[in-house]
């Protein structure tokens, strides 16, 4: 297993704040612009499985956590980057170049939450219909439940 | 005026449609194209208006054959949000669910592939052997489906020891019945013919898509969320991950059937080391409120790793619940398992990774080169894809060799 000390040394360049939390977990908070290159070097150090990309609005900023998992022999390392977006004009790099599978979680932030990926070719909606106006976005907050 | 309808992420995972747009050249598939979201029902957005205790039972429906495993990994991800300590019996229960869940899931997948590739007697007694299994589960939480099982803090039933002995009785039936499925599978030419060397999905392409579950396994990628990332008592639990380099829809056959006879003996093996006593919950009232946190979980349901994302902010409600169905997951591996096959081995492609019987509800086949578009549904791909092999059947032979 990775110590915090070890991720400090390796990414504490590319990330704004590296943090361990209770359960053991590691969240890297990060700047949109130095993201990729923190991730391509998570990758190269072996953070190969994207387990999924959260969506989190927050009411003043729209949170996007995306879930890395490098599997070791016993007890694998689990780090969880966190970059931020605006809300009005909400977009990210796309990382289809480095995970694959993300087509499918990209996707489905787009369509829940309204974020933009630069770089997704043919970004549409995944689970809501196509004919929804554009502006659609459930999962934020200020889209309330008559319930 | 407008209508507000409550939406959120969906699990497209079973008795639930999809549709996909495959692309083709006379018989072979260049592309395909999935479209889903026909069933979708909010449930992210509703569990955010709903209690913590609520979401028990909301989230236990997202999917009907694994809904112990969606309650169970909200459960164990909400009890680290209420940093709640869960009783050792209550953690061994769950678990007993869990490998049961597996059994009957798998049981019933196997007649499905055996039912896509026109080999229905298989199929029979598969659903029949699977009976047993509901049972069991019918007289542990009184119900055959949606067993409500789990709370948050430990589970809301005790087990009665009587009904322990019946788990060894099952267990060892259908780790029995499993063997036999084996030699059938391995030998049966019917079988062999529409699966040996179908949907191939090379080892590194399943790391590089991020394949979950026994799809992943059957591609030789030894991931295994009880074994990597342990949680509840697997820590505890010998058991093998099995694998398989194969890396075909015969592979996937044979991971599931031997994970079988490896859950049957996780099952004795819990019957044997569970506790005698003790309580199976902690004290955690509805009414209880969570400290600030995020957590996350991480469940090997039946057909992969279940991944939860859960955050509070000290209220009542969650802030935020995030669902990650591992057929979400192994979805962008069936459009590159597609890729280069023919029409007729669509049906055990896609039902190899395990997603829903209505999955393939309805087709749209486009010839490139024809510009044609015709639609087929599931029953009527099935008669092609059988009436073909027939036709087709002794070239096809020699050109797999």
């Amino acid at each position: 297993m990775t110590s915090e000390k070890d991720f400090k040394d390796k990414f504490g360049e590319l990330a704004s704040e590296i943090e361990v939390d209770k359960f053991g977990l590691v969240w890297m908070i990060t700047d949109i612009s130095e993201f990729k290159q923190l991730l391509s070097a998570l990758r190269e150090e072996g953070f190969d499985h994207l387990s999924t990309i959260t969506g989190y609005d927050d009411g003043e900023r729209i949170h996007l956590i995306y879930h890395l998992v490098k599997f070791n022999e016993k007890q694998s390392d689990e780090v969880n980057v966190v970059i931020y977006t605006d809300r009005e004009d909400s977009k990210a790099p796309s990382i289809l170049d480095l995970y694959p599978s993300a087509l499918v979680y990209e996707r489905e932030v787009y369509d829940l939450l309204g974020v933009k990926f630069e770089g997704h070719k043919g970004l549409k909606r995944l689970l809501l219909p196509e004919d929804v106006p554009e502006d659609f976005h459930p999962l934020r907050k200020d889209f309330k439940l008559n319930v | 005026m407008s209508v507000k309808l409550p939406i959120g992420p969906i699990h497209p995972m079973l008795k639930e449609p999809i549709n996909f747009t495959f692309y083709v050249e006379g018989e072979t598939v260049v592309d395909a194209e999935p479209n889903i979201g026909f069933v979708h029902r909010g449930i992210e957005k509703l569990a955010e208006n709903k209690t913590w205790f609520q979401n028990l039972y909301l989230l236990e429906k997202v999917c009907g054959i694994c809904s112990s495993s969606h309650q169970g990994c909200y459960a164990q991800g909400a009890e680290k949000v209420f940093e709640a300590e869960v009783p050792e019996k209550a953690l061994y229960i769950r678990a007993l669910m869990w490998e049961l869940e597996r059994l009957h899931s798998h049981l019933l997948w196997l007649g499905v592939i055996m039912h896509e590739i026109g080999f229905d007697t298989l199929f029979m007694y598969t659903w029949r052997d699977r009976e047993s299994v509901m049972d069991l589960v019918e007289m542990i939480s009184g119900r055959r489906v949606g067993y409500s099982i789990n709370t948050i803090g430990g589970v809301r039933r005790d087990i009665e020891y009587k009904i322990l002995s019946k788990a060894l009785d099952v267990a060892n039936f259908i780790a029995s019945r499993a063997e036999t499925y084996e030699r059938i599978v391995l030998r049966e030419r019917t079988i062999l013919d529409r699966t040996d060397g179908v949907g191939i999905l090379s080892k590194a392409d399943a790391i590089r898509l991020n394949t979950v579950g026994p799809t992943a396994r059957a591609s030789g990628v030894k991931r295994d969320v009880r074994y990597n990332l342990p949680y509840a008592i697997y820590n505890e639990t010998p058991f093998d991950i099995v694998t398989d380099d194969g890396c075909d829809v015969l592979s996937r056959i044979i991971v599931r059937i031997r994970e079988m006879i490896v859950s049957a003996e996780i099952i004795k093996w819990i019957v044997f080391n569970m506790p005698k006593n003790g309580p199976v919950s902690a004290k955690i009232t509805p009414f209880t409120k969570p400290p600030e946190n995020e957590a996350l979980s991480r469940v090997e349901a039946p057909r992969g790793e279940l991944f939860y994302y859960i955050k509070s902010k000290g209220d009542l409600k969650p802030e935020r619940i995030k669902i990650r169905t591992p057929t979400l997951a192994n979805i962008v591996s069936v459009i590159h398992m597609v890729k280069g096959h023919y029409i007729a081995d669509i049906p055990p492609i896609v039902a190899g990774i395990d997603p829903c019987m209505s999955c393939m509800d309805r087709i749209a086949i486009i010839d490139i080169r024809k510009e044609k578009k015709k639609i087929m549904n599931h029953d009527q791909l099935l008669r092609y894809s059988m009436k073909w092999y027939k036709d087709n059947y002794r070239w096809i032979r020699e050109e797999r060799r």
